[in-house]
């Protein structure tokens, strides 16, 4: 049995096992990828070799990853390129089911570290499940790895700072959106000038390169477009057309893409499979797994960080790893108690000083109406399934059921991406139907496997 | 929908429903459809729904493809190699066929 996993080889991931190494604790990393970075840092190990041009297109905040992605050598402990499947804990240990290209196994280790990082919220509107409808960090991920971007004509939708990065980055590639629907949409401005403030004088740097980003679309000639209702996609077999309104003018534009975001939110799928309590972040409407200081889950051996816990963004995901990776040292005896509390306190003042700005953009960045089955005409919710808004009303009218019994009735969530899509938006349409809050009202409870596996693989396990 | 934006440095011919597609090597097998124009990953369980990758991490398996005769094969995970054979899944649509042929064969015997 090795002594740590850790899940998602992002910020977060290589903090931890650089800091574990630190304190001689046997660690093995895993991930999706066949290359370490995640999604921020995708490829860059390649593209900094081989394509210049495109690093320089993509900017500072993809490159600012140098230094960590090359901190991972070729005689670190990794397993990557390998399929998360299971995640099953017990007093002693932790056991992960994953399938590499090597074989499937069951890796059995005393504590696991979850940096599996953030997901895009799904957007959920009128046509949103035709070809053609993107997500942008979908879209930033082809170009990252593979140098892709879009044809013009075509749509861009959404509101927070990838928005600002992505059109930026696009116009560096010479590339134009035909029109960019912004769906900023900001709490009181009383909420959120405080915390505005205090972004402005710890983070002035930060937030100018957002401004700079913004005055350059505008410069740009895009027509930008606000107060945008009834966002509808169209077409038949794949997207042809995208109307919408704003000011009380009917738009609509023929184009093949159609590139959505609706801000970050943690993926919690591995914890869900672990079973570890989430709790509802109001504002940002996401769910996060309840963690103590260090990271700890509500289960003894399962530590979470990075966005995986709370979304902080990169920078933060470092200095959180960094701290869960110490406090899981202290506790498997490699550091004393009182270096461990020495090197933390630079770290929580580092990280309250980070949250500023975290909390004006949670603040001045809400989720979309636009995006919220609740506030549009969204017809198809659980895409895997085909489970309409409409049977998911009636099921949560009718029998007045929790969640996962609303899963159970309609088959919501039960498809191959396990309420990664429709998960959230249940919830929300059922605490309006019931009128309960959605923190009441729950979540879809983790079913494994967490990923589709042949029996063929099961099978292979070598037990033991 | 999407277009390179650099050369391909080392190209990687394989099948898409028995057309070759030209791709570069290191591209997901998702990049390398969509930079061909392909639309249509997989047929929903309803013969109507046509579906193509979101989210490209992983998450959204709007992107399952069938790949080298196993089906359920997330394609943005998945990096093309030389001679590969990819196909439009066709989700449950396949299931009710297969039933309907297995029907068939078994009058027969």
């Amino acid at each position: 049995m090795i002594d740590v996993a850790i899940v998602g080889a992002g910020p977060a991931g290589l903090t931890v096992l650089e800091e574990l190494g630190k304190h001689n604790v046997e660690a093995l990393l895993i991930d999706e990828q066949p290359q370490a970075g995640g999604q921020i840092y995708r490829s860059l190990t390649k593209n900094l070799h081989e394509n210049s041009d495109l690093c320089n297109r993509l900017g500072e905040s993809y490159t600012a990853g140098k230094k960590l992605v090359s901190s991972l050598d070729d005689q670190t402990e990794k397993l990557l390129h390998a399929r998360i499947w299971d995640l099953t804990t017990n007093l002693q240990s932790v056991t992960l089911g994953l399938t590499s290209a090597k074989n499937t196994q069951l890796l059995h280790a005393k504590q696991v570290v979850l940096c599996n990082g953030a997901m895009e919220r799904p957007t959920a509107f009128s046509g949103w499940n035709l070809p053609g409808v993107m997500s942008i960090g979908g879209a930033q991920t082809l170009m990252k790895a593979s140098g892709l971007v879009p044809e013009e004509p075509f749509v861009v939708v959404g509101s927070g700072p990838l928005v600002y990065l992505y059109i930026n980055q696009l116009l560096d590639s010479g590339v134009k959106p035909t029109a960019f629907l912004d769906l900023t949409q900001s709490n009181n401005k009383k909420h959120y000038l405080p915390h505005a403030i205090k972004a402005l004088v710890h983070h002035s740097s930060l937030i100018q390169q957002g401004l700079k980003w913004q005055k350059r679309i505008n410069r740009s000639g895009i027509p930008v477009y606000q107060n945008i209702q009834q966002l509808t996609a169209k077409g038949e077999k794949s997207l042809q057309k995208v109307s919408w309104q704003s000011q009380g003018r009917y738009h609509e534009i023929d184009c093949k893409l159609l590139l959505t975001h609706d801000g970050i939110i943690p993926n919690t799928q591995l914890a869900k499979a672990a079973n570890c309590q989430l709790h509802w972040h109001e504002l940002q409407k996401y769910w996060h797994p309840k963690l103590n200081e260090y990271g700890l889950s509500s289960k003894k051996n399962v530590w979470i960080t990075g966005d995986s816990g709370y979304i902080d963004g990169a920078e933060g995901a470092i200095i959180k790893a960094r701290i869960t990776a110490m406090s899981l040292a202290n506790q498997l005896g490699r550091l004393s108690y009182g270096s461990w509390q020495k090197q933390l306190a630079p770290l929580t003042k580092k990280l309250k000083k980070m949250r500023h700005l975290r909390h004006f953009l949670e603040h001045y960045y809400l989720p979309s109406d636009a995006f919220n089955p609740i506030c549009n005409n969204v017809d198809l919710i659980c895409r895997c399934e085909q489970v309409s808004k409409t049977q998911i009303q009636i099921a949560a009218q009718e029998q007045s059921q929790g969640i996962n019994q609303v899963r159970v009735f309609t088959r919501c969530g039960m498809g191959h991406c396990k309420g990664y899509q429709c998960g959230d938006n249940v919830g929300k349409i059922i605490a309006h139907e019931q009128q309960r809050s959605v923190m009441e009202v729950g979540y879809l409870s983790g079913r494994l496997p967490v990923k589709a596996l042949t029996v063929g693989e099961l099978a292979s396990i070598k037990s033991g | 929908m999407f277009k390179r934006s650099m050369p391909m440095l080392d190209p990687v011919s394989f099948f898409f429903n028995e057309k070759v597609i030209v791709a570069n090597k290191n591209d997901t097998v998702a990049a390398a459809l969509l930079a061909a124009g392909i639309t249509t990953f997989s047929l929903g369980t309803n013969e109507k729904t046509h579906r193509a990758p979101v989210c490209m991490i992983g998450n959204c398996f709007e992107c399952l493809v069938e790949i080298d005769g196993q089906s359920n094969q997330q394609a943005c995970l998945i990096e093309v190699s030389a001679n590969m054979n990819v196909k439009t899944q066709y989700g449950l649509v396949l299931v009710k066929d297969l039933l309907e042929s297995n029907m068939k064969n078994s009058k027969n015997d």
